[in-house]
């Protein structure tokens, strides 16, 4: 299996350091998030080449309150914007040589419809649009994503960041009215913990669907950390068949990421929890494969 | 053996005279020796109705809250306390034994920084003022430890023991939820060990909030948990059943269980009978 991690999680580290990181413990990969304007494109392909570290991904960062992210949005000039940005991120991951972006239809930390209406016809009526225009939005990204051969992963996320797109069923709903080919699945350990009953089986129900893999424990710190069965979840990833990118995102104890990760008594954390993330999965490969 | 407890969510999407009443009458009728009412609204709750309702069954009471928005206790001290001693008030009008849940939080309020000194030590004095007007009618008071995305306080039993020790009183418990807890835990049997000289409440949720035993909660460890820090208190089943918008944003229930709420109770009191008997609680 390959591994990586995001960047995200080290929030604005100098993307060196990060590069240096991974490398130093056995990293393959690393996962960009999607805010561009950090990043010079000949600066990060002369680290890919320096550290011998691939750019798995790149994580659109469909968060709700930055204008112009919101493939799902009511306002046709929001989601046009959001599909522009969806456009920028492809064209940037075919510039760094990254197969894959990830996807959020329906932004990040919005959990609940435009407008928030309290009737509930009006709720379901307004979910039912927000639902069909991020159908829509994601269809015309693939279209462009297709031209450079990129494939477009959307990810369930858990019940408190997003109202729809929870679970791998819903995913599964999601792509098939998508209809595209190059539009498939990203689970994540830390959300199937919340919101799936049972991670092997959503993992086989993705099936060959799944095309990258996020992981963190249960609480969000490095896998070993929180009470996931990993040895479970690396046989099921097994089993489908996956060849795609196990990409880590742990994160300090404390409940927001947004707040933890920037501490910097946390910061020794980083490469901590790079090196427990590799050293499990591995560990539990080689376990498996001596039966 | 320990006392079987529901919370009123199996059967109901809001307490009023009507609701109330049906939830305490399918509780007594399934076998419950105790209803957890959410007592979200003192100021319209309808206490003639429900003593004559109580008075036809066996059924202990107890009440859990969330505080509401304009009441978070470390912001609003006084508002806050005022609340508790109104559901106080009310709870013991129907000679219910505990009140419990988030006592000293309003869901969803989020400060943008990790909880301070300060604010624990104006929730150490108010929930210690609470604590001691509760005593005064021979009401417990449970202190709930809820997940990340429901406060940036008392995620942890942890976070929770550490106000509970505090105070040291005799009628302050930690209250544990475990679908919480698999959110919060590194595991679910450590912390109800850790903690055991002061748990004495306890939701049993599964990770979805639906059928209990259909997650990824580990019920082994929990019980195990609970049988090694010689627990007394009740278990009390928390399922949610109930299609009202409001209690589903508020919640974030996107996906209610699709059972009926007497299959979520009969078979949550089935599997938490099963499991109590098991380890000998």
């Amino acid at each position: 299996m390959k591994f990586g991690i995001n960047n995200w999680v080290y929030d604005d580290e100098d993307l060196e350091t990060t590069f240096a990181r991974l490398s130093k413990f056995g990293y393959d990969a690393v996962e960009l998030m999607g805010e561009l304007g950090r990043y010079d494109i000949d600066e990060v392909k002369r680290l890919c080449a320096k550290y011998e570290i691939k750019i798995s991904s790149i994580l659109a960062w469909c968060i709700w309150g930055i204008p112009g992210r919101d493939l799902s949005s009511p306002d046709p000039e929001e989601r046009q914007a959001a599909i522009e940005y969806g456009s920028e991120v492809v064209r940037f991951a075919a510039e760094v040589g990254a197969p894959i972006v990830l996807v959020l239809p329906f932004p990040a930390n919005r959990t609940y419809p435009v407008g928030n209406p309290t009737a509930l016809a009006d709720w379901q009526s307004a979910a039912k649009l927000e639902w069909d225009n991020a159908v829509d939005s994601v269809r015309k990204a693939a279209e462009f994503a297709r031209q450079y051969g990129i494939t477009l992963a959307v990810e369930p996320i858990n019940r408190y960041e997003t109202y729809q797109l929870i679970t791998v069923d819903d995913a599964l709903r999601f792509v098939s009215e998508v209809g595209m080919e190059n539009v498939k699945i990203n689970l994540d350990a830390f959300h199937m913990n919340i919101d799936e009953s049972d991670l092997p089986e959503a993992i086989r129900k993705a099936g060959d669907l799944l095309v990258h893999f996020h992981c963190a424990d249960s609480n969000r710190e490095a896998p070993g950390r929180g009470h996931t069965d990993f040895t479970a979840v690396v046989a099921a990833l097994q089993e489908v068949g996956f060849t795609g990118t196990i990409v880590f995102e742990p994160v300090p104890p404390g409940g927001d990421p947004g707040i933890t990760t920037r501490l910097p008594e946390n910061f020794p954390l980083r490469d901590i929890y790079a090196q427990e993330s590799i050293n499990l999965f591995k560990r539990i490969e080689s376990e498996l494969s001596a039966g | 053996m320990a006392k079987f407890g529901a919370n009123a969510f199996i059967w109901v999407d809001d307490w009023s005279t009507e609701k109330g009443n049906l939830a305490i009458r399918e509780a007594s009728r399934l076998g419950f020796d105790l209803l957890e009412i959410p007592l979200m609204h003192p100021w319209d709750f309808d206490t003639d109705a429900h003593r004559q309702q109580l008075a036809k069954t066996n059924i202990e009471i107890t009440a859990s809250v969330i505080l509401p928005g304009d009441a978070h206790m470390p912001a609003y001290p006084q508002k806050a306390k005022q609340f508790l001693l109104d559901v106080l008030e009310k709870l013991d009008s129907v000679g219910g034994t505990c009140l419990c849940g988030c006592i000293a939080i309003a869901g969803g309020v989020f400060t943008g920084y990790p909880p301070t000194d300060a604010e624990r030590q104006i929730i150490i004095d108010v929930v210690g003022e609470v604590v001691h007007e509760a005593g005064q009618r021979g009401i417990t008071i449970g202190l709930e430890c809820v997940n990340r995305y429901e406060t940036y306080l008392l995620n942890r039993l942890a976070d929770g023991y550490q106000i509970v020790k505090a105070i040291n009183a005799d009628n302050l418990v930690l209250h544990a939820d475990t679908y919480h807890m698999n959110i919060e835990e590194n595991n679910l049997y450590d912390p109800l060990v850790e903690c055991k000289d002061v748990l004495g409440y306890i939701h049993m949720s599964e990770s979805h909030r639906g059928l209990i035993g259909t997650g990824t909660v580990n019920w082994s460890e929990v019980f195990t948990g609970l049988a090694d820090a010689d627990y007394g208190g009740p278990l009390v089943l928390e399922s949610f059943s109930a299609n009202n918008p409001e209690l589903i944003a508020a919640i974030r229930l996107w996906h209610p269980a699709e059972e009926a709420p007497e299959f979520l109770a009969t078979e949550g009191l089935k599997f938490l009978r099963n499991w109590a008997e098991q380890v000998g609680l």
